[in-house]
């Protein structure tokens, strides 16, 4: 901003000569109404200009938009005005004509505090994904549910159960329980038990002593001791050996521990989260999982919809994940085509959030301009229906997916199905059909 | 082609350097052309310094025939209205640049540099402004001509010749 042409030609031309977009005003209500039309990462602001002075445009520039910069320059330089334009925020003071050195200074210097500043909000951002749930996305009802569910649940003991597809986030809501709960200052471990074999496994859990066994060189604490106070999460929870359902069951109602190679007991304090993917229930019924660990394990139920059951959510995620791996591959990609979206609210998405994600990710990835289009969705392919399933099975589906949808309004799901309100009672009854947490 | 113009009186080994520089960084052909007068009307009596923009708007008027860019080579100060001088001057992806030897014949703690590293600094300058015309802007990369200079110190350490990438769009912009 300043009255005189010739300055700001040249200064057009020299941030043109670092290939900046720049945009130039003779005045102050000029500038505000540049300002109110698009952003500006930095402005240079004349002090002496008609109808606004430089530095009651400052005050305004940094009341109504904090995140732009703002460097005074001025011919006629003078502590006050110095002192004022540093008080109200500018950045820097120059005076005109300014050496070439001084002024690739600073723009180095605000390039750098621009960049600590990004750096600043990421790494915020990141450190907020951790402790709170926010990364959660999604408002569709179950998801509403969910987040009323997660607090309540955080705030007692008791064990969890998270139930769901894969890839629906059962540890991200295992975290975000943690993250709640007064547990939270304390550490949240993580066990994958159908990626480590049983010896293994009971070392990681209880630890060892020195020489319990080939290769022990020294002694190790265990997770269930190292957790101490926290949370333990366990994933997969329906791949544990009968052996290590018997071990935890034992450690749940005694709170005491004894490491391999050792008699002494340790006691021990966490709260446990269990998660599967399997129907737990079944592999009772098939003598695979035990049913007192069940019991011990499962006081409170957390249901998981799988991503096709809550697609309402599908274009907030897309945003979510966008966002996430522009900022990751500096690839400016913000923008969806109607035909994209389309394209993903029809897919099955059998590989839940996870699957959407790694799609987005691939998109962005390969994307050539800042706008997904279906194009760049093309790998994925059209779930076909599965032959194996019952006729009833498929009826019970529909009908939990229609229920869920309308937020179990019976009235209103009734009459998407075609049945009357006692009918799709008396199938919620016989079926035995829940609501889901 | 490329065309040197050495304005008013200049050291004489000066365009045959800057010709030489040229011919080795961007592989084109360079001609010394005759000697022009400086343009009085640009001295700025109050700077007392010449005005840059004002001097490559005259050469601006001249008739190059045959040269697709002009670098001027004078030996007095300039300055364009937003700095107290400037070592170069250029129309980014114009025609014309413009280069002042004044403040390359002294160090940055007032003593006279060697003349081999006078000749080196015009080099540079000539290099800088006419990456610029090849539409090249100014390089974060440190090892770059394209480089921005603001100091004598700042200039010696920059080097001969263009970074990879300014180098992939110089090829760029020529095709």
């Amino acid at each position: 901003m300043d009255d005189e042409l010739i300055v700001r030609e040249s200064l057009l031309s020299w941030f043109g000569k670092y290939g900046h977009e720049v945009d130039t005003a003779a005045s102050g209500p000029e500038a505000l109404e540049k300002l109110e039309a698009k952003s500006f990462d930095l402005l240079f602001v004349d002090i002496k200009m008609p109808g606004m002075d430089g530095l009651d445009l400052l005050e305004r520039v940094k009341e109504a938009y904090p995140d732009t910069l703002v460097v005074i320059i001025t011919a006629f330089g003078s502590i006050e005005s110095a002192v004022r334009a540093m008080r109200s925020g500018a950045s820097d003071y120059l005076l005109k004509p300014f050496k070439p050195d001084q002024l690739a200074l600073v723009m180095e210097r605000i390039l750098c505090q621009q960049k600590i500043t990004s750096d600043y909000h990421y790494v915020k951002g990141c450190l907020e994904q951790i402790t709170r749930f926010d990364n959660i996305i999604g408002q569709s009802a179950p998801m509403k549910r969910l987040y009323a569910f997660i607090p309540e649940v955080a705030q007692n003991d008791s064990t969890v159960l998270i139930t769901g597809e894969t890839g629906t986030g059962k540890e991200l809501v295992a975290k975000a329980i943690h993250a709640k709960s007064p547990r939270a200052q304390l550490p949240f471990i993580a066990i994958n038990c159908g990626a480590l074999p049983d010896t293994l496994m009971e070392s990681e859990l209880f630890g060892h002593r020195k020489g319990a066994f080939t290769g022990a060189g020294h002694s190790r604490k265990g997770f269930l001791e190292v957790v101490s106070g926290g949370t333990l999460f366990l994933d997969e929870v329906g791949d544990t050996s009968a052996k290590m359902q018997v071990d935890l069951l034992r450690v749940l109602e005694d709170k005491t521990i004894f490491s391999v190679g050792s008699n002494t007991p340790v006691a021990v304090d966490f709260r446990l989260i269990s998660a599967t993917r399997k129907d737990l229930d079944a592999c009772i019924q098939a003598g695979q999982f035990r049913e007192d660990f069940f019991y011990r394990i499962n006081v409170i139920r957390v249901c998981l919809p799988p991503l096709r059951e809550r697609k309402d959510d599908i274009p907030l995620l897309l945003e979510h994940f966008m966002e996430k791996f522009s900022h990751e591959t500096t690839k400016h990609v913000d923008r969806v085509r109607p035909d994209a979206i389309s394209l993903l609210m029809s897919y099955d998405w059998p590989g839940n959030v996870r699957e959407l994600e790694n799609a987005v990710e691939r998109a962005v990835v390969l994307s050539k301009s800042r706008t997904l289009a279906a194009t760049d969705f093309s790998f994925l392919r059209p779930t076909p229906l599965c032959c194996g399933q019952t006729l009833k099975s498929i009826q019970k589906a529909h009908i939990l997916k229609v229920l869920e949808e309308q937020d179990w309004q019976i009235t209103r799901s009734a009459k998407i199905l075609g049945i009357n309100r006692a009918t799709l009672h008396k199938i919620i009854k016989r079926d035995n059909l829940k609501r889901r947490t | 082609m490329i065309g040197v113009v050495p304005l008013g009186e200049v050291p004489a080994l000066v365009p045959n350097v800057i010709a030489a520089n040229i011919t080795a960084c961007y592989k084109r052909p360079v001609d010394i052309l005759p000697v022009r007068p400086v343009p009085e009307d640009a001295f700025d009596q109050a700077r007392l310094s010449y005005n840059a923009g004002h001097i490559i708007n005259r050469l601006d008027t001249v008739a190059f025939g045959g040269y697709a860019k002009i670098v001027g080579v004078m030996a007095l100060d300039m300055f364009i209205p937003i700095f107290n001088h400037v070592y170069g001057q250029a129309v980014q992806g114009g025609c014309l640049a413009l280069i002042s030897l004044f403040r390359l014949n002294k160090n940055a703690n007032g003593s006279m540099p060697l003349p081999a590293l006078f000749y080196e600094r015009s080099a540079k300058v000539a290099l800088h402004e006419l990456g610029h015309l090849f539409n090249l802007f100014h390089c974060n990369e440190k090892r770059c001509i394209m480089h921005f200079s603001g100091a004598i110190d700042d200039l010696d350490r920059i080097p001969f010749h263009l970074c990879r990438d300014c180098e992939r769009r110089l090829g760029q912009h020529v095709q």
